[in-house]
């Protein structure tokens, strides 16, 4: 479970999100809302990347008294991923295999679907903003995480790549128990699981649609 | 063909040492020596021309290099200053180490260090930054090595024990900072407002102190422990008369270049919190000392005092007062630089080591004018006093 408590984030002056008690149980949670609404800064707050005032729990574990615990249960993939670009795909894959650990599932589908195999070896440099995308869900799913948190996943993903992701989505949610947090514009309501919540992200708030 | 790529890349994941030590590397150290290079050719010349060449070696070949290094490194553990030098530049080369990695990690590019290295087991990363300092300070290591062997060779093995004590200290420490900057939540920076405001006594000419004090309290206890320190080594050293005059100057340098940071923290605040004063109709000397020069004396005080009750009157007013002007110079020229700490130390590296080799030539009076002079001009070019 990841709970909110009495959360608030600002930029200067600017209050873009006050959540007082919030928490997420287990399941796939798609959270909805405008341009500069906070879904990111949320995200990011829970992943331990970014300040914030009150307290985020994972598992009951304070991000800001125990960031690593927290990053070692919940993985990120960011908007608009970005890598040092003298890296190639392999050494983040080879890197994020031995900081996070082998995942309990496998990887292969996921990678398969994304046609990942025939870039891995360049350097990120030159991929494109699909492929950095693709490589960064796939460090993503990386580790055993019991959450993770894919900020716009679908943005610049071919539709074949979206339809991989889904299934990869709803595998995981299905036989894993992983929760899912999806920051995204898009409606994806038929290709995520079944049941999954919407959340809106609005005024500050956080609301089930 | 995916189970063909698939199996292709997990025979090259098991055959290839992708890991954590390969990425870290090229992530940080290939970086910093090639961005360094330049530096550390500039550093070996500067050595041996400066030095070597111009106070006790005369004429040198360049064909004798590895010799007169041979010779240099005895010449650091055969004398307190040199040694006191080494340490001074191993503190610069430290900080100039972790204000590369700490530029790195707050670059985009380097933003899936946090989510990646920054959730293994905390002893696993400290050890990881700990590998990446060592590779980072091996020049360092190299020379204080080789210093150690020396000081065994000649009988002085004290000097050799403290310089490589000092540098390992001061690489824990450098990755210990590394390993707390990834592994914490990121802060954002948050204003200093400053019990000034409440404060009486504190309303103006207080305020870059109490600034040092409140928020820059590392570096305050981090300079005034190695600058008391020192003071208390050169009254050592006086009472067992092995000080010279030239000696107390240089160290008196050394004391006033080892503030630079503290001073270029204080500057930076200062110019945020008075960007009113641009153009005030106040005295110049006036503007010139404002905010600042009971603030920095109050810094130097208790220097000031150890070297008074040493009974090293002399000494202590001209010393004192001499490193008073380089806080003064330090604090308007990193305002001239625009605040950039790299072209600040860089510079200010540049400036000492002349101010060095002018003290070996018995003009220090002229150094502190100079720097006097300097500080004024660059004072009045920024607050237009000057036309």
């Amino acid at each position: 479970m990841i709970e909110l408590l009495n959360f608030r984030k600002k930029y200067h002056l600017e209050t873009v999100l006050d959540i007082h008690d919030w928490h997420f149980d287990k399941g796939i949670y798609h959270l909805k809302g405008a341009n500069g609404s906070g879904k990111s800064t949320l995200l990011q707050s829970m992943a331990a990347r970014l300040s914030f005032e009150g307290d985020i729990r994972v598992n009951g574990k304070s991000v800001k008294r125990s960031p690593r615990e927290c990053r070692e249960k919940v993985s990120y993939a960011a908007a608009e991923p970005l890598f040092a670009e003298f890296l190639s795909g392999s050494d983040l894959y080879g890197f994020f295999l031995k900081t996070k650990g082998k995942p309990s599932w496998q990887l292969d589908e996921l990678m398969g679907g994304f046609g990942v195999p025939e870039f891995l070896d360049s350097p990120t440099g030159t991929y494109s903003s699909g492929m950095l995308k693709k490589l960064a869900l796939v460090l993503a799913f990386t580790g055993s995480p019991d959450w993770i948190l894919l900020d716009e996943p679908y943005n610049g993903l071919d539709t074949r790549a979206v339809e991989v992701l889904s299934g990869f989505i709803r595998g995981l949610t299905d036989r894993f128990g992983v929760g899912f947090i999806i920051a995204s514009h898009h409606e994806q309501d038929g290709l995520l699981a079944e049941g999954h919540k919407v959340v809106s992200v609005a005024n500050s708030q956080l609301s089930f649609l | 063909m995916n189970n063909f790529l698939l199996s292709d890349v997990a025979g090259k994941m098991a055959g290839k040492d992708n890991g954590t030590g390969v990425v870290l590397r090229k992530l940080f150290i290939g970086p910093f020596y090639k961005q360094h290079a330049g530096t550390f050719l500039f550093l070996y010349v500067l050595f041996l021309g400066s030095f070597m060449f111009i106070n006790y070696l005369g004429k040198m070949s360049s064909s004798d290099s590895f010799f007169w290094h041979f010779i240099l490194m005895i010449f650091m553990v055969t004398h307190q200053f040199m040694v006191m030098l080494f340490l001074v530049l191993a503190i610069f080369y430290l900080i100039k180490s972790r204000l590369f990695i700490k530029a790195l990690l707050q670059l985009p590019a380097y933003g899936f260090l946090r989510d990646s290295l920054g959730a293994v087991p905390q002893k696993t990363q400290w050890w990881h930054w700990c590998k990446v300092q060592f590779f980072l300070s091996l020049p360092l290591l190299v020379y204080g090595l080789a210093c150690l062997g020396m000081s065994l060779f000649k009988g002085v093995p004290l000097y050799g024990i403290v310089i490589m004590v000092f540098l390992i200290v001061g690489i824990l420490v450098t990755c210990s900072l590394n390993y707390y900057d990834l592994l914490r939540v990121p802060k954002s920076k948050q204003v200093y407002k400053g019990s000034f405001i409440k404060v009486k006594w504190n309303l103006t000419r207080w305020v870059a102190f109490m600034y040092a004090t409140k928020r820059l309290t590392p570096a305050l206890l981090i300079t005034k422990f190695a600058t008391i320190f020192f003071t208390l080594l050169m009254i050592h050293w006086q009472t067992e008369e092995v000080m010279t005059s030239r000696q107390w100057w240089l160290s008196f340098l050394l004391i006033g270049a080892a503030h630079v940071l503290l001073v270029f923290k204080t500057s930076l605040f200062m110019e945020t919190h008075f960007n009113g004063v641009t153009g005030l109709p106040m005295g110049f000397m006036q503007g010139f000392f404002f905010a600042i020069g009971r603030s920095y004396s109050l810094l130097l005080l208790p220097e000031l005092l150890i070297l008074l009750v040493s009974g090293n009157f002399g000494y202590a007013l001209i010393g004192c007062s001499s490193v008073f002007i380089m806080l003064f110079f330090y604090h308007y020229f990193a305002a001239y630089l625009g605040f950039n700490l790299k072209a600040l130390l860089k510079s200010g590296f540049l400036l000492l080591c002349l101010a060095f080799v002018m003290t070996l030539y018995g003009i220090y009076g002229l150094v502190i004018l100079g720097y006097l002079l300097i500080a004024v001009v660059l004072y009045g070019r920024r607050y237009y006093c000057l036309q």
